[in-house]
């Protein structure tokens, strides 16, 4: 792994920046952070059911296009352009911005599993250590799943910045981007923390609100729409703080990664190791998910060794592919025969199981 | 816009925050000679909910309940019941009222509802529930010292004002779960899952808490009020094994614990036992429940006893146990000569009557409700007196000859009618009429026969169990039978 990892203090240097950004063009922030919400509120309009999932997918993707435009837009070295101009710039690029907004599924992805397992897993720790132990480091836990999906997140937005800049290659534009959040983890760290404590105010704030006004004067329809917008601003700051820091944390990240990322040398070297590591926590995870079998009083044993077994085929299979995912030139079925391989002997497994019982 | 300060933003919200702890921050005080003896220390507490809002969400709530349950003809389907559970709801709300005197303005009240459900509730404001499945014989066992450790935990989640914490809370992990699903995305795909593992995580350890309090509470409260607090223990045991058929064991409990709002029943079971030697000083110095708690005298409630002869209460208790068959089949039975039996019957009824929870005292307060006030009362009894009848013997009109509408009240001898004659106002003649068929209700009430029924056979099981066996083979079997059939 090549580049010099950021410290913790370069986070006050973008909040800074950010601010110092903010204060020059406001209205730029609100009307960008007013698109993105009103994104997010026609997507609430248009969810029904099992649609929730496919739309949030597309909206990784409008949001590369949003957060492509207004880097664009910023960065652009006459200044003072609109995010409308920023949008015309993206002429030719657009396409392939909203392939890069992809890289957001790793994010979504580790949320969905992580968080889906957080209850089972922290069940099986109570057991061993008590229900208070166990609800704290599942808050601990929520907090490093969160900063987790945050950085992940901020590699898909990197991941479209270096597409705006030129890179053609989607798996490139990833790696880049991938390299830029193993890099600015421990700023990131401290983003994601400024914004959980910030949100928890808000939160709060909305919760005294909605705790000191009268059923009397508010009651019914207009109750239940409070209830819906009352966190509504805390959102429209929190995408209007990340809009800011977009930039100082771009520039940063990517500029002081000093190595050749387009490089077959250095792409050979990340995506092995993270296909690697990637490798190694589905083993770890698989031995969780057995210790989960023993303790946890809603999940049975062949369930788990069937699980615990699915995860750990499929983390040796995903490690020996490595290679192939550090190299450039590997074709699809190379870098994703992992996913196939663990599925056959399950699919079997599981026949066997459905006949048995 | 280089005028702004850059704190300002943040020093604006940090400040609202501030002001919202600083305001939410409260103590729940207790009168002045409460604090001897307590069981638990006030304790300061964040409650982001003002007490007028959760009042009026819970009263909302509650209104809803109530109207349904009428609807359904659920509310206070058995008189039984319904005093019963008052029997045991009055005492603890003149301990709480000694206790936290803030809560002598609330408007308390009570229902009892038919539902299959193991529960009771008790909204802020004093409004309480209890669902009848509670009071069956394989749960309470219509005990009413197990009724009390139940209410009077419920009765502390409201004078502890637990929903005002609670909601704040919930409001909060809520508007950060989808803050961070909306901004992030973090968690959008499993937002339910979300707010599910914030509640794991971040409420209910705080309700444990909340829990374990209510319990302590509810321990003080139902010993101050006079009940036997070793019952509590016995309660919540009957409640552990109730719930926790699936997980036995401390392994299967702290994993239960993890995933449940309430403390794992070994520790509440513990916490119980330790208590107890403090508990019971405070039931030994309880108000015990008789008329002493109304604040009436010595010469009021001997003017009550008599009163409750007047409603045939002492009358309709040996008349509804069919007496004089059953004490034909015991000295079939034991070979004894029936007067012999009839004597030994009246003892344990008689015994089994008043040890077994006032049987007598819940017909009364019925009475005392049925009227409204013991004011009142006193007025009817002294227009009784007045009209020179003695004793006076009245008993309302059999619904299943007449029908209620209009009631009549009859004199049980060969005054008839006499009852009009009586110089009451309109007022109070109408609470007389509406506390007798009151205390009808509660008389021929299924429950209440098959409670003493039951009482009876276990009293005279003790001395003679061949009759105890064949009484329960035919009377409480049938009706077991008859009531399923239902």
């Amino acid at each position: 792994m090549t580049g010099v990892a950021i410290p913790f203090s370069a986070s006050g240097l973008w909040f800074e920046q950010a601010w110092a950004l903010w204060r020059r063009r406001p209205m730029f922030f609100v009307g960008a952070a007013l698109l993105i919400l009103a994104l997010r509120w026609s997507f609430d309009l248009v969810q029904l059911g099992g649609a929730s999932g496919a739309l949030i997918f597309i909206s990784y993707l409008t949001d590369a296009l949003v957060f492509a435009a207004t880097w664009t837009a910023l960065s652009e070295p006459d200044g003072e352009v609109g995010l409308l101009a920023g949008w015309r710039l993206l002429k030719g690029r657009r396409l392939k911005v909203v392939k890069a907004g992809i890289w957001g599924l790793p994010s979504a992805a580790v949320s969905y599993l992580l968080l889906s397992l957080g209850g089972t897993l922290f069940q099986a720790i109570s057991v061993v250590l008590g229900a208070r132990i166990a609800a704290w480091l599942m808050l601990g836990w929520i907090f490093v799943v969160g900063w987790l999906c945050c950085t992940l997140l901020f590699v898909a937005l990197f991941a479209c910045i270096e597409t705006v800049k030129g890179e053609d290659g989607l798996w490139k534009a990833g790696i880049k981007g991938m390299r830029g959040g193993y890099l600015g983890w421990r700023p990131l760290l401290v983003v994601w923390t400024t914004f959980v404590c910030a949100a928890t105010v808000c939160a709060a704030l909305g919760a005294g609100v909605l705790g000191h006004l009268s059923l009397a004067s508010l009651n019914g329809a207009g109750r239940d729409l409070l209830e819906y917008w009352i966190n509504w601003p805390a959102l429209f700051l929190a995408v209007m703080a990340l809009l800011a820091l977009l930039v100082p944390i771009s520039a940063d990240i990517l500029a002081r990664d000093g190595s050749d990322a387009g490089s077959e040398a250095a792409l050979t070297a990340f995506g092995e190791t993270v296909a690697l590591r990637l490798g190694q926590g589905l083993k770890a995870l698989a031995a969780a998910v057995i210790l989960s079998g023993f303790f946890v009083i809603n999940v049975g044993i062949a369930s788990s060794l069937t699980g615990a077994l699915a995860l750990w085929l499929s983390g040796r299979a995903l490690a020996a592919s490595a290679p192939a995912w550090g190299n450039a030139e590997a074709g699809l079925w190379a870098r994703w025969k992992w996913l196939v391989f663990p599925g056959l002997p399950l699919l079997l497994l599981w026949l066997g199981t459905t006949q048995l019982s | 816009m280089n005028a702004v300060p850059k704190w300002l933003l943040p020093g604006v919200a940090l400040a609202a925050l501030a002001l919202l702890l600083v305001s939410g921050l409260e103590k729940e005080r207790r009168s002045e000679g409460g604090a001897e003896g307590a069981l638990m220390k006030d304790r300061w507490r964040l409650r982001i909910t003002s007490a007028q809002v959760a009042e009026e969400i819970s009263a909302e709530d509650y209104d809803q309940r109530v109207r349904r349950y009428k609807l359904q003809n659920d509310l206070d389907f058995d008189a039984y019941g319904t005093e019963l559970v008052g029997s045991v709801v009055e005492p603890l709300i003149v301990a709480a009222k000694d206790l936290y005197p803030q809560t002598a303005g609330w408007a308390w009240e009570w229902h009892v509802v038919d539902s299959s459900e193991i529960n009771a509730y008790c909204m802020p404001g004093g409004r309480i529930i209890v669902l009848s499945e509670l009071l069956k014989n394989y749960v309470l066992d219509d005990d009413r010292d197990m009724l009390a450790t139940i209410v009077a935990h419920e009765v502390s989640h409201a004078i502890l004002q637990h929903s005002r914490e609670t909601m704040g809370r919930a409001w909060l992990a809520q508007g950060l779960a989808w803050t961070m699903a909306k901004s992030l995305k973090i968690g959008a795909l499993r937002e339910r899952e979300m707010v599910r593992d914030l509640k794991l995580a971040f409420l209910d350890p705080k309700n444990r808490i909340l829990e374990a309090e209510a319990d302590v509470l509810g321990l003080e409260l139902m010993s101050r009020a006079g009940f036997n607090p070793a019952k509590a223990v016995t309660t919540w045991e009957r409640m552990a094994e109730r719930a926790n058929t699936n997980t036995q064991g401390v392994l299967g409990q702290r994993a239960m614990a993890f995933l449940s709002d309430h403390p794992s029943d070994s520790d509440r079971l513990a916490r119980m036992k330790a208590l107890q030697p403090k508990a019971a000083p405070l039931a030994a110095k309880g108000k015990h429940w008789d008329w002493t708690v109304q604040g009436i005298s010595d010469q009021q409630a001997d003017i009550l006893e008599k009163i409750a002869g007047v409603f045939g209460l002492g009358a309709n208790r040996l008349s509804i146990t069919e007496r004089h068959e059953m004490a034909r089949l015991m000295a079939q039975v034991e070979g004894i000569p029936p007067r012999q039996a009839a004597k030994e019957l009246d003892k344990a009824m008689w015994e089994t009557g008043l040890s077994q929870g006032g049987i007598i005292q819940m017909g009364l307060t019925a009475m005392v409700r049925g009227v409204g006030g013991w004011e009142r009362l006193e007025r009817i009894r002294a227009a009784w007196a007045k009209s020179g009848s003695s004793p006076p013997r009245y008993q309302v009109q059999d619904p299943s000859d007449q029908g209620w509408d209009p009631p009549h009240i009859l004199r049980q001898s060969w005054d008839l009618g006499q009852f009009d004659h009586l110089a009451l106002s309109e007022a109070d003649r109408a609470a007389a009429l509406n506390g007798a068929k009151r205390v009808y209700e509660y008389l021929s009430s299924y429950d209440l026969m098959r409670q003493l029924l039951r009482d009876m056979t276990n009293e005279i099981g003790k001395t003679r169990p061949r009759t105890a066996e064949a009484l329960r083979g035919r009377y409480l079997e049938a009706s077991n039978g008859e009531r399923s059939g239902q």
